[in-house]
This record gives C-alpha cells, sequence and structure tokens, in this order.
C-alpha cells in the first residue's frame, strides 16, 4: 500500500533518488585470481566520484588494486603516468576531469603514442562535453580504446525538472560567446524551451578591453534581464561557474531564482535548485563501464557513453526561504534539501 | 366414481377426462415440488447472502478505511518534512496537487484535507473546500487537540464518509491535521455488487432446479399417470392392458407389481379355459365372453419401449445452450484482446467478424443439419455435434489471433447448428403426445433459459478468472450435455412422419415466395432489421459499449440478460394478446418501431443507465413481436403455403432473416466506426425505426390491396 501511494506520487520525477540502473549485482563466485591493476588519475584528490568507483567495484566482488595517482592540478605529471602505467603493465587507467583526461589519452585527431595510452584501456568520467573536447569523435561509439561516463544532465529533462518547481515561463540565460560549452548549451535549452512552453531570453557577455568576457559587468547584466524572467539558468559555462557567486547573489537580489545544470552553483553558492548528477553515482557508473571491460572483455571502442539515468533535484533551502520559494509538497518526497537551518522553524 | 364400478355388465368408455384429471393431478405436484424446492434455494441464498453481507460489511470496510489511514499517515509524513525544512504549514505549495496523486488510485476517498489544530480547514481536495469545510472534522479535531491528540487512529462514521484522521507532528507537538473522507456508500456499492451476483446466481439456480425437476419428475409421473390410466381402464372392466415396463426405481416397482398382478388375473382364465375344454359349450361359451368383456384374453400395449418425450431432450439442450452462452457477455472484448491490426479491415469491423462468422456459419449448417437428423437420428447427430463445438470451445480459449478464434467458433457454430436441430427434431417427433406448437414453445423456453444462465453466469466466472477459464469451463459442460444426451435420449432412427416433413427448398420457392411483396417487405422491414439490432447492437456493440462505460463483465452479463428474460416472461403474452385480439400486425410494427428507438435513445442517453433503458426497450420490442411476424406468415403467404407448405415458408423466412444476423455486427460496427458509438448506433435504429414506418403500408390491414391468388 505504502509502496503503491509511493509509486503514484513519485510518478513523474524520471531522475533524483540514488540508486542506479546498471547496479545489478552479479553475485559470481569469484574464483582466486590476481587482482586488477587500476590505476586511477585524478586531477584534485579523492572526492565523491572516485569513491564511488571504488565502492562499486568492491562491492561486486571485483578484486582490484587501485593505484591511486593524483596530479594536484598539474598537468606536467601526465607523461610520466602514462609511462608508469605501461611500466607497471595495468589492466585499466581511469581518468578524472577533462584535462587529466586529454593528459592521458590526447585528442583522439592528435594521438601521440610516446605520450598518451592506446595499449591501455582507458574509461574517464567528469568529462563535461567529450564530443567538444575531442576525446571521442561520438557518444555511441568512441572508435579508440577509450570509453567513459557523461556528468552533465541533458537538456531537456533539465527543462520538465524545473517546470516541476513551478510552472516558469521566461527562462534567461547569459553567457559568453567566446566559450562553445555555452553557446551550444544555450542552442539545445532554446531547442527544447520551445517544447516545454518556455521563453529564453539571452544575453550575451561584453568584452573587456583586453578581449575577454568581463565579469564586472554581471551585476548590471543580471539586474537588467531580471525584469523580463522569473528563473535564470546556468547551463555548462566555464565563465559563469567560476563568478558564480557573483551572479546568484545578484539574481537574488533582484527576487529571481537560479536554476543550475551542476551542484556547484547550487551547494557553494545561492541558486536555488539544480537537477544534478552526483559525482558518487557518476563513479559507480564509470566503474560499472570499467566492470564491463576487465571481467566481461568488452572493447571500449564499441561501448555507449552514457549519463545516469537518474539524477539527484537539489534545493537549497536558505535561498528557498529568502524568495519565499518553496518546493511543492509532492517535489519534497524526492528533492535532496541542502542548507536547512536547524531548529529555527517557526 | 361409486356408481361406476359396480356396473361390470356395461363398462363405460375412459373418458378424456381421467386423463385429464391425471394430467393436471401430476402438474399440480410437479408445482408443488417445484415450490418446495424454490423455496428451499431462496432460503438458502437469503441466508448466504445475509452470512455474506455481513462478512464484507466487516471485512471491507476496515480494509477500506485502513487504506484511508495509510495514505493519510503518508501524507501526514510529507506535510512533517517540508515543515522540518522550516515551511510554516500555510505556506506549503502543491499540497492539492500532492493530494490528488495521492488519492488519486482510490476512487473512495471524496476527500482529503490539511487543517491547523484549530479544525480550520487549510487546503482540501474533493467536494469539502475551504468555503464548505465540514464542521464535523472541525469539532472533531478539537476534541482530539483536547483529549491531547492520541485518539487519531479511530474512525469515524458520519452520514456520508468514513473520516480517517493522521496528525501532523513537529517539534514534538501537534502542528497540524489531515484528514480523508472514504464515501460511505462505495462500500455500499460493492455490497450491492455482491448482492447482484447473488440474485443471478440465485436465478440461475431456480432455472436448473427446475430444469432437473422436469426431468426427474418425468421418469416418475409418466409411469405414475400412466399406472393411473391403467387403474381407470382395469376399473372400467378391462384388464388386458399393461404399462411399458421401462421405468426404474419405486414407480418401476410399482408398474411391474400391477402388470404382474393383471398377468396373473390372466394367467388364471387361461387356466380355467385349458381345463374347461371340451366341456359343455355353453360353459365355454360363458368363460369366452367374460374374457372378451374383461379383455383376459389378449393383451394390448405391453412390449413397447420408453415413449419419446419432450422432456427428454430439455436437460442436455439446456446444458449445452447454457455452455455456448458463456461467451456472450465478453466475446468482442476476448475478440479485442487478440486483436492485431491489419490492413485491410478497420478494427472496429475486425472485431464483428467474429460473430458474423459463427452466425454465418450457423446458417450454412442449419440445412445440412436437418437432413442428417433425418437420416441418422436425433441423439446420434446430437452427440456428434459436441465434437466440433467443444473442439471450438477448446480452440477459443487457446486461440493465440483473432483468425484461430474465428476458426474455433466456427467449430462451434456448426455444433451448435447440429445440437439445436437435433433436439428441434427430437421434440418435433413427440408431436402426437402433446402438439408440436406446444413442443416448439418447450424448445424454444429452453433455448432462452440456457441464454439467461450462460450469459450471467459466463460474465461473473470471466470477471473473476478471465476469458480463457470461461471457455474452458463451457467445453466441460458441453460434454457434460453430452453425457445427458445419451442417458435421457431415446434412439430415434426411425424418420419423422413423412407428410409434415420439411421439403429441402429449392431456389424456385426462394424466388416465389420473394415475388410475394408482402412477404418481402416483413422480410425487409422487420425480420431482418430485428436480426441485425439483435447481433449488431446487443451482441456487438453492447459488451463493448458497456466496457467503454468501465463496467464489468458480470454488469455486462445481467445487462444482456434483460433479453432473454423479457422474451420469456413477456414473450408468451404478446403472443396470446396477438392470438385473441388479432393485433399482430400493430405488435409487429411497434415491437420492431421500439427496436429502432431503444437504440435512438442512446444518442441521448449515453451513459450506463442509457444502455440498460436501451437494451429493456429493444427486448420489449422483440418480445412482443416475434411470434406475431411468425403468425403472420400464413395470412401474408397463403398462395405460396399452400403450394410448398407452412414449414418449407417459415423455415426460408429463418434463412433469410439470419442474413441480417449475418450483417449485423459488420454494419453496426461499419456505422460505429464511422460516427463513434452514440452517434453510430443511434443512426442505426433511426434506420430501422424509419424502415419499420413503411410496415403498415406495405403490409397492409386485414384487406389484401396486393390482390393475392384467390
Amino acid at each position: 500500500m505504502i509502496r503503491r501511494a509511493a509509486k503514484t506520487v513519485g510518478f513523474a520525477l524520471l531522475m533524483l533518488a540514488g540508486s542506479l540502473g546498471h547496479g545489478v549485482v552479479s553475485a559470481q563466485p569469484a574464483p582466486p585470481q590476481e587482482p586488477y591493476k587500476v590505476m586511477m588519475v585524478l586531477w584534485r584528490g579523492c572526492e565523491d566520484a572516485c569513491r564511488g568507483f571504488q565502492d562499486y567495484l568492491a562491492g561486486q566482488r571485483i578484486p582490484v588494486d587501485f593505484l591511486v595517482r593524483d596530479v594536484n592540478q598539474d598537468p606536467m605529471r601526465f607523461p610520466n603516468l602514462v609511462a608508469e602505467a605501461r611500466a607497471l603493465d595495468v589492466d585499466l587507467v581511469m581518468t578524472w576531469g577533462t584535462t587529466a583526461t586529454l593528459g592521458m589519452v590526447g585528442q583522439y585527431d592528435h594521438v601521440d603514442p610516446d605520450l598518451h595510452l592506446t595499449d591501455i584501456p582507458v574509461v574517464f568520467m567528469i568529462v563535461t562535453d567529450p564530443v567538444g573536447a575531442r576525446v571521442v569523435p561520438d557518444l555511441e561509439r568512441s572508435g579508440r580504446n577509450v570509453s567513459g561516463t557523461l556528468v552533465v544532465v541533458p537538456e531537456d529533462v533539465q527543462m520538465r525538472a524545473i517546470q516541476t518547481y513551478r510552472p516558469f515561463k521566461r527562462l534567461g540565460i547569459i553567457y559568453n560567446t567566446d566559450e562553445i560549452n555555452a553557446v551550444v548549451s544555450v542552442e539545445r535549452v532554446r531547442k527544447t524551451a520551445a517544447e516545454t512552453g518556455l521563453t529564453v531570453v539571452t544575453r550575451e557577455v561584453p568584452l573587456d578591453a583586453n578581449g575577454q568576457p568581463d565579469p564586472d559587468s554581471l551585476p548590471g547584466l543580471v539586474e537588467d534581464l531580471a525584469d523580463e524572467v522569473d528563473l535564470f539558468y546556468i547551463g555548462s559555462s566555464s565563465f559563469i561557474l567560476v563568478h558564480r557567486d557573483v551572479f546568484t547573489r545578484a539574481a537574488l537580489a533582484s527576487g529571481v531564482p537560479v536554476a543550475a545544470a551542476g551542484e556547484v552553483p547550487v551547494v557553494e553558492s545561492d541558486a536555488l535548485m539544480g537537477l544534478v548528477s552526483r559525482y558518487y553515482n557518476v563513479g559507480r557508473l564509470t566503474a560499472a563501464k570499467a566492470e564491463q571491460i576487465l571481467v566481461e572483455g568488452k572493447a571500449p571502442e564499441d561501448m555507449p557513453i552514457e549519463a545516469l539515468s537518474r539524477f539527484s533535484f537539489i534545493v537549497n533551502m536558505e535561498v528557498a526561504h529568502e524568495l519565499k520559494l518553496y518546493p511543492p509538497l509532492g517535489l519534497l518526497r524526492f528533492a535532496e534539501v541542502i542548507k536547512v537551518k536547524q531548529g529555527g522553524a517557526p | 366414481m361409486t356408481g361406476r364400478t359396480t356396473d361390470f355388465a356395461h363398462p363405460p368408455a375412459p373418458e378424456a377426462g381421467h386423463t385429464d384429471t391425471a394430467t393436471s393431478l401430476m402438474v399440480r405436484l410437479r408445482i408443488r415440488v417445484l415450490i418446495v424446492t424454490l423455496a428451499l434455494i431462496v432460503g438458502a441464498a437469503a441466508a448466504l447472502s445475509v452470512v455474506a453481507h455481513r462478512l464484507f460489511e466487516q471485512q471491507l470496510a476496515p480494509e477500506v478505511t485502513r487504506q484511508a489511514a495509510t495514505v493519510a499517515e503518508f501524507l501526514a509524513a510529507d506535510v512533517e518534512r517540508a515543515l522540518g525544512y522550516g515551511i510554516a504549514i500555510e505556506d506549503l505549495v502543491g499540497v492539492t496537487e500532492h493530494f490528488e496523486r495521492a488519492s488519486a488510485p482510490h476512487p473512495e476517498m471524496e476527500y482529503v484535507a490539511l487543517h491547523d489544530t484549530g479544525g480550520k480547514l487549510l487546503q482540501a481536495i474533493g467536494p469539502k473546500t475551504r468555503d464548505s469545510a465540514d464542521p464535523a472534522v472541525e469539532r472533531m479535531v478539537k476534541r482530539q487537540m483536547a483529549a491531547g491528540g492520541t485518539g487519531f487512529g479511530e474512525v469515524t462514521h458520519t452520514h456520508e464518509y468514513y473520516i480517517v484522521m493522521a496528525p501532523v507532528r513537529h517539534d514534538g507537538r501537534v502542528a497540524g491535521i489531515i484528514s480523508i473522507g472514504v464515501d460511505a456508500s462505495f462500500v455500499q456499492t460493492q455490497l450491492a455488487d455482491l448482492a447482484y451476483d447473488i440474485v443471478i446466481i440465485l436465478m440461475v439456480a431456480l432455472f436448473i432446479a427446475f430444469e432437473i425437476l422436469v426431468a426427474v419428475t418425468a421418469g416418475v409421473f409418466t409411469p405414475l399417470r400412466e399406472l393411473y390410466e391403467l387403474t381407470l381402464q382395469a376399473a372400467a372392466g378391462n384388464l388386458g392392458r399393461r404399462v411399458p415396463a421401462w421405468a426404474t426405481g419405486e414407480a418401476g416397482a410399482a408398474v411391474a407389481r400391477v402388470n404382474a398382478v393383471l398377468g396373473s388375473v390372466q394367467d388364471r382364465y387361461r387356466r380355467i379355459a385349458a381345463a374347461t375344454d371340451g366341456t359343455a359349450t355353453a360353459l365355454q361359451e360363458r368363460l369366452q365372453e367374460i374374457g372378451r368383456r374383461f379383455g383376459l384374453d389378449r393383451r394390448e400395449a405391453g412390449a413397447a419401449g420408453r415413449p419419446l418425450s419432450a422432456v427428454d431432450a430439455r436437460l442436455p439442450l439446456f446444458v449445452f445452450v447454457f455452455a455456448e452462452e458463456l461467451q456472450k457477455s465478453f466475446l468482442p472484448l476476448y475478440v479485442k484482446q487478440l486483436y492485431r491490426p491489419v490492413d485491410w479491415l478497420s478494427p472496429e469491423l475486425l472485431i464483428g467478424l467474429p460473430i458474423s462468422v459463427y452466425m454465418l456459419a450457423l446458417a450454412l449448417t442449419t440445412p445440412f443439419a436437418g437432413t442428417w437428423v433425418d437420416r441418422h437420428g436425433a441423439r446420434r447427430i446430437f452427440t456428434l455435434g459436441l465434437i466440433p463445438a467443444v473442439a471450438g470451445f477448446i480452440g477459443s480459449a487457446f486461440a493465440g489471433d483473432l483468425f484461430q478464434l474465428l476458426a474455433a467458433r466456427t467449430l462451434t457454430a456448426i455444433g451448435y447448428a447440429m445440437i439445436t436441430i437435433a433436439a428441434q427434431g427430437y421434440i418435433a417427433r413427440t408431436a402426437e403426445r402433446a402438439g408440436r406448437a406446444q413442443g416448439m414453445s418447450v424448445f424454444v423456453g429452453v433455448l432462452m433459459a440456457g441464454s439467461i444462465c450462460g450469459t450471467a453466469i459466463g460474465g461473473i466466472v470471466a470477471a473473476r478468472l478471465g476469458y480463457e477459464v470461461v471457455f474452458l469451463f463451457a467445453a466441460g459442460l458441453a460434454a457434460f450435455a453430452g453425457v445427458l444426451a445419451l442417458r435421457m435420449l431415446s434412439p430415434d432412427r426411425s424418420p419423422a412422419g413423412g407428410a409434415d416433413a420439411p421439403a429441402r427448398p429449392t431456389f424456385r420457392d426462394f424466388a416465389t415466395l420473394l415475388g410475394n411483396r408482402r412477404f418481402l417487405a416483413l422480410l425487409l422491414l422487420s425480420a431482418i432489421p430485428a436480426k441485425i439490432v439483435l447481433t449488431g447492437f446487443l451482441f456487438y456493440a453492447v459488451p463493448l459499449y458497456l466496457t467503454d462505460l468501465s463496467a464489468s463483465e458480470a454488469e455486462i452479463g445481467r445487462v444482456m440478460m434483460l433479453y432473454s428474460l423479457m422474451i420469456i416472461f413477456v414473450g408468451p403474452w404478446a403472443s396470446r394478446f396477438a392470438d385473441r385480439s388479432g393485433r399482430g400486425r400493430m405488435l409487429v410494427f411497434a415491437g420492431t418501431l421500439a427496436s429502432g428507438l431503444a437504440m435512438v435513445l442512446l444518442g441521448w442517453f449515453t451513459d450506463f443507465e442509457g444502455v440498460i433503458v436501451a437494451v429493456a426497450v429493444l427486448s420489449l420490442g422483440h418480445a412482443i413481436s416475434i411470434s406475431p411476424q411468425i403468425a403472420l406468415i400464413p395470412e401474408i403467404c397463403r398462395a405460396e403455403i399452400e403450394r410448398f407448405g407452412q414449414t418449407t415458408v417459415l423455415g426460408l423466412l429463418r434463412m433469410l432473416e439470419r442474413g441480417g444476423s449475418v450483417l449485423g455486427p459488420l454494419l453496426v460496427a461499419y456505422m460505429i466506426a464511422s460516427f463513434g458509438y452514440a452517434e453510430g448506433l443511434a443512426y442505426t435504429g433511426g434506420g430501422v425505426a424509419l424502415l419499420s414506418l413503411l410496415l403498415p403500408l406495405l403490409i397492409g390491414r386485414r384487406s389484401r390491396p396486393f390482390g393475392d391468388a384467390p
């Protein structure tokens, strides 16, 4: 009965909640065997995705020796790691982030076999745009000894999720035109917005004297656009991500909520909500790909690069209180509510 | 009686009145047994329904409120979570949407409401809006709060609702209340459904009891009646009669004993006659005279076997028709389930196809079945007919697609034709005993009783166990009918009386008959439309339409059963009225018009009740028009009947009107595909009604405007 009601209530939010579609436990009695050697190339230490990756393989009882290599944001170390991986004859290399991935495997049309891995299978994760960054030419089939997972939630799913919070009508996006990611993202939002009844209003960030996007222009842009929209959206844009504090505070001051495509603006700044791939789950999904390569012997070049099938809806309660814009009761059953004041309830 | 027995010298001829007395005695006895049976069944069913009702109320009501309580607790937890995030209870967003979603799978939950601790309604769905908050709930909340909020688990029963409440707790205090009102009549509706099922089963039990009673009593009453007649004969001085000794049990023993006593009297007479042989002629003559007068020198009707009786065929026929009619309430739904689109036919027509194909197979097999019965005897054809029939039922149960189902239903149709024609032939052969018309009314009565029982029970079984099970059940039941037929039907190889046997109609007969404009009018304006309405509307459209209105198979069965009920109870009355008043034409016209208008009604009344009314009006129309229709034939086909005989003419009418049965589902399906249910049916009915308006003009009053052959 409870389950039935839950199912009914939980219907349309095709995301949220933690569990992974792929994580089917295969209880194969593992014969005592030589552990697999997996090198983990990390950009800034072992965080959630890294732990998810390790936990998944441990949970599947796959014997693995993890060779954790944290480059600590130093891109000069990759050639050494490539050499080390070959010397230790590792079975698989996992890479975290766009820079580490490109450092280990190179762009698909500029591979130097001396500097890049071609003989050892590689799985990547937390790469915002694998095609745009030229890690792979195609998400369906990489065509090289590389596979991986996506971290960004598709725009159409984002738009539908946002609409479950409130039936927003006009969506504002501020973006910088010199960043191809951002431009592509805006195009995709425009396309899907038409289907969901949203109107998209955009502003481009002006360039400063050096020809760079000018962060000082952000508060004015936000204030100006706030009159025309009832929600701001932060998609895939490094520039806005870097200046997320300025952006979200300006929006909050104008009384307009912000929705983000990643968890950082919600968790670390003043965005109201975000439909995001939790890094831990992305790590698990990536580990499932590693399992297919190591245990099942699948070829990385034939494996599709996929996103999670379920995402997390994060709500920033501090901002909700400030805006008096509370999440609807049904959403609360699934949303991950953060920044709740303890004991300060009315 | 007293004056008669003493006068041995001049025994009066037994009067017909004695036999009548015996028969009426039997009838009275049978009615008494029936009444006792009825009383027992009604008593048992009443007791059962009271017990079932109480059990149901004890079990269902708590179950329903338990579900509501769970939903209430669940929603309270959701509100608690929101309060935990620091949202004030007045500021909650999306509450009604959330309530709607949570209660959507539970139509019995009439309202869901959120109250503050003062009982004031904050948010609600259902009829209890902010303006019409239930003061009863408000009072209850206040009472609960005053009592410390410990009694929230209880169910309160008001006039309209069972009300359950769940507290919303926050920071260790009650911060609000969720209340859910369950429609009290929901439980009542469920109980009513159960009651309907029980009434239906009761009625079916009565029909079955009646059929069994007739069959059983025939084995007792027939020898007793014959014994009674024998006693009258003996009392009148005829000691030479014997009762055919076929009965078993007590009645058989009594018959054997009486036969033996009479036999020993005759033996003694013969010994005396032998002993006096050669003595005085006068004595011999005197003895011979006594022998002649009291029938001691001869035997009558001793060795003949069991006589054919219409009763023999009743029970096997009833059981078989019962089996076949089980599918009626859901066949189109079953077809829909098997349906896969094809290019060459619209889905509606495709779903109508099995009924049409069945009717076609029936129409084509019937003439052959008649010939087979004449040649091989009814008993054999009846049992042989079960082979295709049972194979068809099993095939229908396991059909993987529409075309396998069509093949299976065709087999069943062939079996149905063989069996019904065999039973009809068997009953017709008992014509000397009871009169052919009476025999035919027995036949039709059994068909209708079987139809009522089968349609209703089939619906109930289908709703609970699924369609396939019903077909398997039908197969078992039909096989049982075969066992009954083998036991109860007498072998009857000898063909029926040659003079009355229907000659096979020729094309020339058809042509001649169709040249009769009044016959043609009756056929095209009344007989064929009646069949179109029957198979197209009742058999095809009603199950589909009622399913669209979310009726269960059991409910569909109940509605369709109305038809046979009306024919059984109103039909004979209409028939008598037509005979007495001579207003057959009027009834034919009124009935056909009504059957058309019944469907027109659906254009306005598109709900469940509308369908019931339409089916009732249609059934009434057919009940008053079908037998007068046949009664009109001798009048409007006088010349043809003189040439071919009445049986042939009626047979031709039957054969031609079956065209309507075949056409019905396809025509109605086409109309529904073109205009939708309500309008498609209304237009079809309108057509039937409009055509019927021509009937009085073309068939005319008693005058003969078209100048028949003098």
